[in-house]
């Protein structure tokens, strides 16, 4: 299942090119074009039957994860987070290092030896260390500097919920491809631009380069996984979004307010097909929407997301039936995207 | 002060990003008074005026028509909105502020417990409009919608104080330029900007949408001329027409400070310098845009802003549709 | 003719080109050059690089921009950059008893400003102090924390606000005054220095760039407004599209609570991470160990921090690498570098020039940035 597939290859900002691989491989028969931006954002295309006017979708391929900072005499290994990550999923975590994959732990002290103060202390990233199980420098010189560093976490389904990692946004590159696989055979209404951004999580940078030079684009649809805070009670406060409810519509964020034409058209598309869908009820974060939006003379942009709970932690949790939904309404938008004027 | 028939940019809702009831009334005004009217994709509003010179240069002048505001991000089952805040405010200005919705609906802002009131976070405030239930509140307003605190301005002879200040004074100096000019040797590109408080957004894709060859961003700057006041901007009220020479968006470069300070001069414009330590304003969209453009700012310097209460003198109003005046008609030879 | 017995030949003129080195440090570590204000330093660097690029202009921000053409058809845009302003402060207000309160620009480092002496640009160079109260008067309090700049302020030695504006105005900018020494093991003190060295890296590759047939088309970016904001960087690269952008800054070479083990002296650093281009990182290192220039690593987990974060996404994309030079004490009126570690900065770069396969790697068919994606 493509979900799967996509949710355990390993990539992140800077070392996308499993990523790019994996898409490649996957769409290469369905569209016409297939190009990669210097940054590296993967860019396919599909004529549609109007050939005057595209559609922009977006996805973003890469995961937070972590980078050698360095090895240490003892053969342990610093690093760094790469995109958000806080100290207090990390220690007790499984990761693999490299190209290799070669599995470490980020460990954390034995129990028994921390004191009742310490126990208390969320430990920062700084004093954090991967084990390979090396006893000495020499024994990890085959790890260098700049390396990245992936969760373990593989995919799997359980009473219609899917758990693994990365959903943020492999679900979005999942749903790219299947509405492209969707167009593979007859021709979509207007043609496509599909791209796969890099970078995303270090600050939008695939998102930056992705508009450039695009003429005639209608909007972008700008496809991700976001936030579900409905496990975490508080008292008179909605959750950003929920479980079981449908793919969340964006009016708002830190780097985009999504235009109102454009956000009442994909309400309307969304209640038209009778897809349920919620209101992303919260306004922190950014996407690349955010840098698309104000690309040269600016396109309008909308982001759609699926519900996930924990992101940006080892383990990712999401309905079967949000995702179905979700892809149903990426495709719905696509078909309609001619009536938005 | 006269307002001159301009009142409505002062009262008119337009919150960053839903701008459209500002936009439509700014349109009517200028239809008459201008060559051509564009619409950019984030919401802005350009008025061209073609000039009478040959080898005409194009000359941007930006103000922002949004105002600070709340998007609702939730409505609880009494009929209580939880809120976001759309550009950035301190808290301490909220507590207890009437609220208007673009449909007219008001609120006002609660707060949970009086001890939150030691260490404010809108987490703890409300908005609140008075409906029964969620399902009456729902008949008014809906989530995503946005508000935003009501205080209309008020003109005596001295000084205009009320909400929205930023940058609705700032348009209102493009409108009453607009009025007065008539002959002048470039192509005026008025843009009343959208989205500025969330990211100098409308003035990024309409600059490089345009490719002025100068721009001069008309808005509302700090005046730290407060008793015992921390010092943020060099400007005080009654001084004159701010000159920009830096904020934390943008460093004027010097020839055009010294050439607005020598048009001020020359035309007998009381002025003064514009420096703040904080903020930002569409200069620097316009600086930065395309491989880099000319740039500077004319302030009306505000004491209180973001506040319900921002308050500027009339006299400085007035030096500054001066000045922007006399720059449209000079030939801008930098 | 094969490149490495090109440069072996020449390595014996190291000891030249170091004095030449020497020269452009004596001439300009006492220019000031506040963002915003770095009209003096660009005229020099114009002069400097007459005679030795095929143009030399500057653009509307104030960037100064050198081309020199490449010997071969097939060769890409190679863009060299280094920023060239410093931090500085701004006079924010005069007050009525003379002294004046200023603003930061760029940066600036309340804890090391203290007590020490500015240059005012006012009508003219004067200097001013940055007054400090005495220990025997000065409250506990007042001496063991930081002083914010809000709380300090210039005395040029004027009575009044009457007086003082004889001099200055509110705009003008000063400096954190510094002496310019060499200390021991070929370092350097200086103020500025953050991106001074970047500055002498660029302008020693000019020379060496005089002395060989470089196949791609070199631009030579001094870029402005770094410290505030990576402004002239941002508006040069769309105005250049480079293919390639190497950015030589500075990074932290502290032998004291520095989080990585950099330091003066040993080279370079290559900078890792998503904010350059892995293939072209690599061969900089693979020249490094060829040439034998000493070089180190570092690296950068989020792009941010140089202009290097603008130019790699300049329209559709540019592929980029940093090449900074270590530097101590970074932001206070005393940063030590090692010249040594300027000079191979600027070797390494030219190498890139005559690099047939720059763009070679993983990646083979990614596309230069003027094609369609």
């Amino acid at each position: 299942m493509l979900l799967e597939k996509f949710s355990n290859i390993c990539a992140a900002a800077g070392d996308e090119q499993d990523m790019r691989s994996a898409i490649q491989e996957c769409i290469s028969g369905w569209v016409d074009e297939i190009g990669i931006n210097p940054l590296g954002n993967l860019v396919a295309k599909k004529e549609g039957k109007d050939t005057s006017r595209s559609l922009l979708l977006t996805a973003h391929m890469d995961e937070v994860a972590f980078i050698v900072k360095s090895t240490e005499k003892s053969g342990l290994i610093k690093f760094y987070p790469i995109g958000g990550l806080v100290g207090k999923i990390l220690p007790g975590a499984s990761v693999v290092i490299g190209r290799k994959r070669l599995p470490g732990v980020i460990a954390s002290r034995s129990y028994h030896l921390i004191s009742e103060e310490e126990r208390k202390k969320v430990p920062e990233v700084k004093d954090l260390f991967i084990d390979v199980g090396a006893a000495s420098k020499e024994e990890v010189k085959d790890v260098n500097t700049g390396e990245y560093i992936y969760f373990k976490s593989l995919f799997f389904t359980q009473n219609g919920l899917h758990y693994g990692k990365a959903f943020d946004d492999r679900t979005g590159c999942t749903a790219l491809c299947e509405t492209l696989r969707h167009y593979s055979r007859e021709k979509p209404p207007i043609s496509l631009v599909a791209t796969f951004t890099v970078q995303e999580e270090v600050g939008l940078r695939g998102g930056a380069t992705a508009a450039y030079g695009l003429k005639n684009v209608v909007f972008n649809l700008n496809l991700e996984g976001t936030t579900c805070t409905d496990r975490e009670l508080k008292t008179s406060y909605s959750p950003i979004t929920e479980l079981g409810k449908g793919p969340a519509v964006t009016f708002m964020d830190r780097t985009s307010i999504t235009g109102r034409r454009l956000f009442d058209f994909v309400v309307s598309v969304a209640q038209k097909q009778g897809i349920p869908f919620q209101l992303k009820r919260g306004v922190a974060g950014g996407t690349d929407a955010g840098l698309i939006h104000l690309t040269e003379e600016g396109i309008p942009s909308v982001t759609i997301s699926v519900p996930v709970r924990y992101i940006h932690s080892p383990w990712n949790l999401m309905s079967g039936e949000d995702f179905k939904n979700y892809c149903a309404l990426a495709k719905a938008i696509v078909q309609e995207a001619p009536d938005f004027s | 002060m006269d307002i001159g028939g301009k009142e409505f940019i002062f009262s008119e809702f337009g919150v960053s990003g839903r701008e459209e009831r500002v936009k439509a009334v700014v349109e009517e005004f200028a239809g008459t008074l201008v060559d051509e009217i564009v619409y950019d994709i984030t919401g802005s509003l350009i008025c061209i005026k073609k000039g009478q010179g040959k080898n005409r240069k194009k000359v941007m002048l930006t103000a922002h028509m949004d105002t600070i505001g709340f998007v609702v991000t939730y409505i609880d089952e009494k009929g209580f909105l939880r809120f976001a805040e759309v550009g950035e405010q301190p808290e301490a200005y909220l507590l207890g502020k009437r609220v208007i919705f673009e449909n007219g609906t008001l609120g006002v802002i609660g707060i949970e417990k009086r001890e939150h009131e030691k260490k404010l976070s809108t987490e703890k405030m409300f908005i609140d409009i008075g409906a029964a239930n969620r399902e009456e509140a729902l008949k008014r307003v809906g989530i995503g919608e946005m508000c935003a605190v009501y205080s209309p301005v008020v003109a005596t002879e001295h000084i205009l104080t009320g909400g929205w200040m930023d940058d609705r004074i700032g348009c209102y100096v493009l409108l009453a330029v607009m009025e007065r000019l008539k002959q002048h040797p470039h192509d005026i590109l008025f843009v009343f900007s959208a989205q500025e408080e969330v990211g100098l957004r409308g003035a990024q894709t309409s600059s490089y949408r345009f490719e002025p060859d100068v721009g001069l961003s008309v808005d509302a700057t700090g005046s730290s001329d407060l008793p015992e006041g921390e010092l943020i901007s060099s400007c005080a009220l009654g001084k004159g027409a701010g000159i920009k020479i830096m904020d934390r968006s943008v460093i004027v470069p010097k020839k055009i400070v010294h050439y607005l300070i020598e048009l001020a001069e020359k035309h007998h414009i009381s002025w003064q310098r514009d420096i703040m330590n904080t903020g930002r304003t569409g200069a620097q969209a316009i600086q930065l845009s395309r491989g880099g453009v000319l740039a500077g700012g004319i302030s009306v310097p505000v004491r209180y802003l973001h506040s319900a209460g921002e308050m500027c003198s009339a006299a400085d109003v007035q030096a500054c549709i001066e000045l922007v005046s006399a720059f449209c008609q000079d030939k801008i030879l930098l | 003719m094969c490149t490495h017995y090109h440069y072996v030949h020449r390595n014996s003129k190291n000891g030249t080109r170091l004095e030449k080195l020497k020269q452009y440090i004596k001439e300009l570590s006492r220019v000031p050059s506040v963002s915003g204000s770095e009209d003096v330093l660009a005229e020099l660097l114009i002069s400097f690089m007459e005679g030795k690029v095929d143009s030399c202009s500057r653009d509307t921000i104030g960037n100064v921009i050198g081309v020199k053409k490449g010997s071969e058809q097939g060769g890409v845009r190679l863009l060299f950059e280094a920023h060239l302003d410093q931090i500085g402060l701004m006079i924010h207000r005069i007050e009525e008893n003379g002294i004046l309160r200023f603003t930061g620009i760029g940066g600036v480092n309340p804890a090391t400003i203290c007590g020490k002496r500015v240059r005012v640009y006012g009508r003219e160079e004067l200097f001013g102090i940055i007054g400090m109260k005495p220990p025997h008067i000065a409250t506990k309090e007042e001496t063991s924390r930081v002083s914010q700049i809000s709380e300090l302020f210039i005395d040029i030695g004027c009575r009044s606000q009457e007086e003082a504006s004889k001099y200055v105005a509110p705009g003008d900018t000063a400096v954190v005054d510094y002496y310019s020494d060499w200390l021991l093991g070929d370092h350097f003190t200086s103020g500025g220095l953050d991106n001074r060295a970047g500055v002498y890296a660029l302008l020693g590759l000019v020379d060496l760039l005089q002395e060989s047939r470089h196949i791609h088309e070199v631009l030579l970016l001094f870029s402005v407004q770094e410290e505030v904001g990576l402004r002239g960087a941002k508006v040069a690269g769309y105005a250049l599209t480079p293919d390639v952008a190497v950015v030589c800054d500075v990074t932290f070479g502290d032998p004291v609570g520095n989080p990585t083990e950099i330091t003066t002296g040993k080279g370079p650093v290559v900078g890792k991470g998503p904010n350059f281009y892995p293939p072209l990182v690599h061969k900089i290192c693979e020249i490094a160990r060829r040439e034998d220039i000493p070089f180190q690593e570092e690296v950068e987990e989020r792009p941010g921090g140089t202009d290097a974060y603008y130019l790699q996404i300049t329209k559709r994309g540019v592929y980029t690498a940093g090449i900074y030079v270590p530097l101590r004490y970074m932001h206070s009126p005393v940063e030590v570098i090692n010249v040594k570690d300027v000079y191979r900065a600027s070797k390494l770069m030219l190498y890139l020039t005559f690099e047939k396969n720059i763009l070679s790697g993983i990646d083979q068919n990614r596309g230069v940035s003027e094609q369609g994606y």
